[in-house]
């Protein structure tokens, strides 16, 4: 028990300066990138949403309970769908499924073609032209006639979209790390450090990897986006996610049946996956910016 | 040089025929072949005698032949150019190539250098110009671009023809050479559409790559060389950030063509998107595989060709 | 008294009305023009006589004429075509076609009896299989022969009321002896589609354009009127609905008909040059339960859903209200076969003002079963207004209890898995008979080894009652007997409880004259009497 309090003080003590450092530095990114601000406020809103749609809802996201083609209202925020379901709460749900899909596929789609990509650059020779092959055999397909054929394989889920997604970014993720550490490798501090003798991993964890941080997150960032879009675009040749399911980019291509009677139906999940992908991108490009910024300061230390 | 491009030659026959592979399993796997689609093609048909003429179908096709085999088969015929005989349309494939490509490698090039001819000035000026209310306003237009999903950008794009100017391109397709103005007519509607879209990436790059040049030690120097402000930007900064602005764009190009399909459906154009679309959905064997693998040769002759640029280009980059 | 001067006042403003209100004299038919038309498909084969969808039965209507026709002024009148007359002799079960003289195929050569005859040794060649004609002839036709150049004579195994509709049907047309020889294995190809009908076949640009025109050799020297029809190859409802916008199509008669809201949209667009019209289409709409698999091998599942569905809420949402809820047979196209709306609505499922009391009885029925409900997979295709359907009826079984989860198919590969037996549940499909008579819906979706029962179901009961109807002579006797049949599937738990008959949206251009909405999609597309007012 007593152990306890103590522990739970010293955590305290120990993140008070922490939490303050976190502040300034928020402060600092408010002030050095407005667009990044907005777009990380954005970013948050939607993580906050996601979160809390079951609270956030007024409806379930399925229920055909109301009358068709309602204007937005007291009731029904955003208006109700051509099948009477609450446009506002399929919004929600759907930030939730946006993030899932966006997040899962590029988190791990982009984290194996970013280590993929380094490691094969960094040891190069065999290694590296076989895995190039294999990129090359991937990305020889156009990405939306890939995914459609993987869909087609599948079947039709959220998890599947997820999957068909890996498959699609990891190989160009790969690529882009690939010709980024190419031109990193041959720089002078590499080629010091390896002359100094350290090992290979260090090499990459140290030097690499840092530098690289930069074009990973802007990777991850356009990715985000693009998944969101590519699973939009999966709905719209009809092998998305489930219809029922409250997906921005299967609501946006249901909406375009009606966009004249009710521009509302694609009104909103086309905002929200404008807001989101804007929101992302201008995330994406500031944290690069910084992080450029204290990549420099490294540099001039080691 | 001369060994590394022979090298780079070589390594392209493993790769197509991993593609090969690929195109020819998954054709297969996806549920439905062509056997049952052809005599299921409009459900109606007594159930009995639908299921004996499936068998019979099949093996007419050769289908019912061990897969390694009709793959060997396919793959023989496909060397030398010989691309069988479609399912469906009854005729040689070729014939539907040669009619289909030039359509769709036109729209792809209208598209690309749209895309190019707005993207890249526009990243020059937003890094040059970085955190100024330009930088700003060229990201915001930029990402804009790409936050409209691609399907969307096309089906508004018909909806304003339409509501604004109650006109829209002739539906029967015209050739380049036929008529190059109607052609055009027809054409640019969904390159515009679709190089904004993919206009944004390249303008990000090309942006995130100069800033990274700028910042380089050679830029400094030829700064601090008292060489003009524009000078040093343009033609140092701006060729070496290029470089993998190249890159991206060259396999770009395949995602181009998979946006194309989108944009050849919502505005009729007959090209190989709608070919494959259709064809696909028929299951029709040997045209998917002769449109993929046309599409993936072009995508891999792009790589190629980036590749030797960056050995060219950059004069970092050795090769043993 | 009147006196004579008045009497030729008043005949003369007699003679005035009538000129001014009597039958206007019929405008005369203008020759001429170009009919902009679309196709919601590439066609690829070109087969007259496959089974075929509608985008590859459209893309040569034109070019072939069959023994008898559906007029095109009147839908549901069959009028001589090839032949100029028939007789029916033997009580039904003879019939005796008296062709044309002096008809010629596109290509010059002359028609006769011959060119019949191989059509039929053709279609009925056991190694053609795939012939939607075959499929309507075989059980009927014995034998047939021809005693001269131009006489036909057919022997049927019993006097069927479906063979001169069959006759008349978009399927059963006539082919060259010379062509049917000459491309026996590929009459797919474009250069094969040498006919008799209005139009020849003059370019089919794929995934673009079919273009027909004018046979100036046609039988009849005043048809067609107009010069030449385009079929502009258009998919996807955006395309079609923005080119009708800007006027670049004339009619729109096609599967899958508009929305209410589509329709309206193109017409304030067209500023009122365009007519709009609800009919409906030769389809039900339905869903199929595969009885072999669980939860539906359980009976009183299948019963649930037939009570549970609420048909009017699902044509209101998934149709705009475009449609006859609970009609096996649309009392609109096929009068009294169908059973009456007013007795429709009194059928538990259907009716209205019991709607919580049916819910109510399902939500038991399967809590009987499954007291937490059941989860299953629910697919359809994914072509018209299936997504959506498929999620209202998913919405509406969850709330009984039953928790669908859904899957579409793209459009082959659903058929594909459908005609494996590979599915629980078919959330929405619908099934357009290729003829207009009733039997039709029956064969195509009750009887044992018809095309769409899917889920292989085999009540004795209806193949009985719809065999005899098939035989059935005096119309009172086969209306009783089809009206038995729709009650005993509207009451009983079969496999494929059918939410009602589709209707839907069409629209032709003012600027089209003289076309009439046929009973089938499939009928009246030869555009042999429509003209164009310049």
């Amino acid at each position: 028990m007593e152990s306890e309090a103590i522990q739970r003080a010293a955590v305290a003590v120990a993140s008070r300066p922490q939490r303050k450092r976190w502040r300034q530095l928020a402060g600092q990114f408010v002030h050095d990138q407005p667009l990044g601000a907005i777009g990380a406020v954005i970013v948050v809103i939607l993580i906050v949403v996601a979160i809390l749609a079951p609270w956030i809802a007024t409806y379930g996201p399925k229920a055909t309970d109301f009358d068709a083609y309602l204007w937005p209202n007291h009731t029904h925020w955003f208006g109700t769908d051509n099948l009477g379901r609450d446009i506002f709460s399929r919004v929600v749900w759907g930030a939730r499924l946006s993030l899932y899909v966006g997040l899962t596929s590029v988190g791990v789609g982009v984290t194996i073609g970013a280590i993929w990509g380094v490691y094969s650059a960094y040891i190069g020779g065999m290694v590296d032209a076989i895995t190039q092959r294999v990129v090359d055999v991937v990305m020889g397909f156009p990405p939306i006639v890939l995914a459609l054929g993987l869909m087609a394989v599948l079947g039709q889920s959220v998890n599947n979209v997820v999957l068909a997604l890996v498959v699609l970014l990891s190989p160009s993720a790969a690529r882009t790390m690939r010709s980024s550490v190419l031109s990193l490798k041959e720089m002078t501090y590499v080629e010091s450090a390896r002359a100094v003798g350290s090992s290979n991993l260090r090499i990459v964890f140290r030097h690499l990897v840092p530098n690289c941080l930069g074009t990973y997150i802007v990777l991850f960032t356009v990715n985000v986006a693009y998944a969101i879009v590519v699973e939009a675009a999966l709905s719209f040749l009809g092998l998305g996610s489930p219809p029922d399911e409250p997906s921005w980019g299967g609501m946006l291509t249901g909406a375009t049946q009606s966009l004249e009677r009710a521009p509302y139906m694609a009104l909103f999940p086309g905002l929200a996956i404008c807001l989101v992908v804007f929101g992302l991108n201008l995330l994406g490009d500031a944290i690069r910016d910084v992080t450029d910024a204290k990549m420099r300061g490294q540099g001039g230390n080691d | 040089m001369f060994k590394y491009v022979v090298r780079r030659l070589m390594l392209f026959v493993p790769t197509l025929l991993g593609v090969t592979l690929i195109i020819f399993l998954m054709v297969r796997l996806v549920p439905g072949d062509i056997a049952t689609i052809l005599v299921y093609d409009a459900g109606s048909l007594p159930a009995d005698e639908a299921k004996a003429q499936v068998a019979e179908v099949r093996q007419q096709l050769g289908l019912d032949r061990p897969i390694v085999v009709q793959y060997l088969a396919w793959l023989g015929h496909a060397t030398v150019g010989n691309f069988g005989y479609s399912y469906w349309e009854k005729r040689p494939v070729a014939d539907i190539i040669g009619e289909r490509f030039p359509r769709s490698m036109e729209l792809a090039i209208l598209t690309l250098v749209l895309a190019i001819l707005w993207a890249i000035p526009l990243g020059v000026i937003s890094a040059v110009k970085q955190n100024t209310w330009a930088d700003y306003l060229v990201r915001v237009v930029s990402i804009s671009g790409l936050s409209l999903p691609l399907f969307l950008s096309g089906i508004l794009m018909l909806y304003f023809l339409v509501a604004w100017f109650d006109w829209l391109p002739p539906l029967e397709y015209v050739g380049l050479f036929n008529d190059p103005w109607v052609n055009l007519s027809q054409l640019i509607w969904p390159a515009i559409a679709q190089a904004l879209y993919i206009s944004a990436p390249i303008m990000r790059l090309t942006r995130s790559q100069m800033l990274d040049v700028i910042r380089e030690d050679y830029v400094r120097t030829a700064r601090s060389k008292g060489l003009g402000e524009p000078k040093v930007m343009y033609s140092h900064a701006l060729r070496n950030a290029l470089l993998p602005v190249v890159t991206f764009i060259g396999w770009w190009g395949g995602r181009l063509l998979g946006g194309i399909v989108i944009m050849e459906i919502i505005f009729a154009v007959p090209g190989m998107g709608t070919g494959l679309i259709d064809a696909v959905n028929h299951r029709d064997y040997p045209t998917v595989q002769a449109i993929v693998l046309l599409l993936a040769l072009i995508f891999l002759a792009l790589n190629l060709i980036v590749d030797l640029l960056y050995a060219v280009m950059d004069p970092r980059i050795r090769y043993a | 008294m009147l006196r004579r001067g008045r009497w030729v006042v008043v005949a003369a403003a007699l003679a005035g009305l009538l000129f001014v209100w009597g039958p206007s004299p019929a405008p005369a038919q203008q020759r001429g023009g170009i009919v902009n038309w679309f196709n919601y498909g590439d066609p690829g084969r070109l087969n007259v006589f496959n089974v075929a969808a509608l985008g590859q039965q459209q893309a040569v209507a034109g070019v072939f004429s069959g023994l008898m026709q559906f007029s095109p002024d009147e839908p549901s009148k069959i009028i001589p075509d090839l032949a100029e007359s028939y007789a029916e002799t033997d009580n039904g079960r003879t019939y005796t076609f008296h062709l044309r003289h002096g008809v010629t195929w596109h290509d010059g050569k002359p028609f006769t009896s011959a060119d019949v005859t191989a059509t039929y040794d053709y279609m009925l060649d056991p190694a053609n299989k795939g012939k939607r004609c075959t499929a309507l002839m075989k059980p009927v036709v014995k034998s047939y022969e021809a005693p001269d150049d131009y006489t036909v004579v057919f022997h049927l195994k019993f006097a069927a009321p479906t063979y001169l509709p069959s006759v008349a049907s978009a399927w059963c047309r006539i082919a060259a002896k010379h062509i049917l020889a000459e491309y026996k294995g590929n009459l797919d190809d474009p250069k094969a589609q040498i006919g008799t009908g209005p139009f020849m076949l003059k370019r089919y640009d794929r995934g673009s354009l079919i273009e027909w025109v004018r046979n100036p050799h046609y039988y009849n020297p005043k048809l067609p009127y107009v010069d030449g029809v385009k079929q502009f190859i258009l998919k996807g409802t955006d395309r079609q609905v923005a080119a009708a916008k800007a006027g670049q199509i004339d009619l729109w008669d096609t599967w899958p008909p508009m929305s209410h809201t589509r329709a309206m949209e193109i017409k304030a667009a067209a500023h009122d040059k365009a007519y709009v019209y609800e009919a409906p289409i030769n389809s039900t709409w339905e869903v199929h339960l595969n009885w072999k698999k669980s939860p539906f091998n359980i009976k009183d599942i299948r019963r649930a859903v037939q009570l549970g569905l609420d048909r009017k809420q699902l044509f209101d949402k998934g149709e705009e209200g475009s449609g006859t809820p609970c009609a096996i047979l649309d009392p609109g196209l096929y009068g009294d076969y169908a059973i009456p709306m007013k007795d429709l609505m009194k059928i538990p499922g259907c009716r209205e003002d019991k709607k919580a009391e049916d819910i109510a009885t399902a939500k038991k029925l399967v809590a009987k079963h499954f007291p937490n409900g059941v989860d299953f997979e629910i697919v359809t295709r994914s072509v018209g207004t299936y997504v959506d359907r498929v999620q209202l009826v998913a919405d509406q079984l969850r709330k009984i209890g039953l928790r669908g989860h859904i899957k579409t198919y793209e459009s082959a590969a659903g058929y594909a898995a459908y005609a494996k037996g590979d599915f629980t549940m078919i959330g929405t499909q619908d099934s357009g008979v290729y003829l207009s008579d009733p039997e039709g819906i029956f064969t195509l979706l009750f009887t044992k080894g018809a095309a769409h029962n899917w889920e292989n179901w085999d009540d004795p009961t209806v193949a009985k009652w719809v065999d005899e109807a098939l035989r059935e002579r005096n119309h009172e006797k086969r209306v009783k007997l089809y009206r038995r049949i729709q009650y005993y599937l509207l009451e009983k738990d079969n496999t494929s409880p059918v939410i009602g008959w589709v209707a839907g949206w069409f629209y032709t251009a003012h600027r089209l004259k003289n076309y009439h909405h046929a009973n089938t999609i499939y009928d009246n597309n030869t555009f042999q009497s429509v003209w164009l007012e310049q």
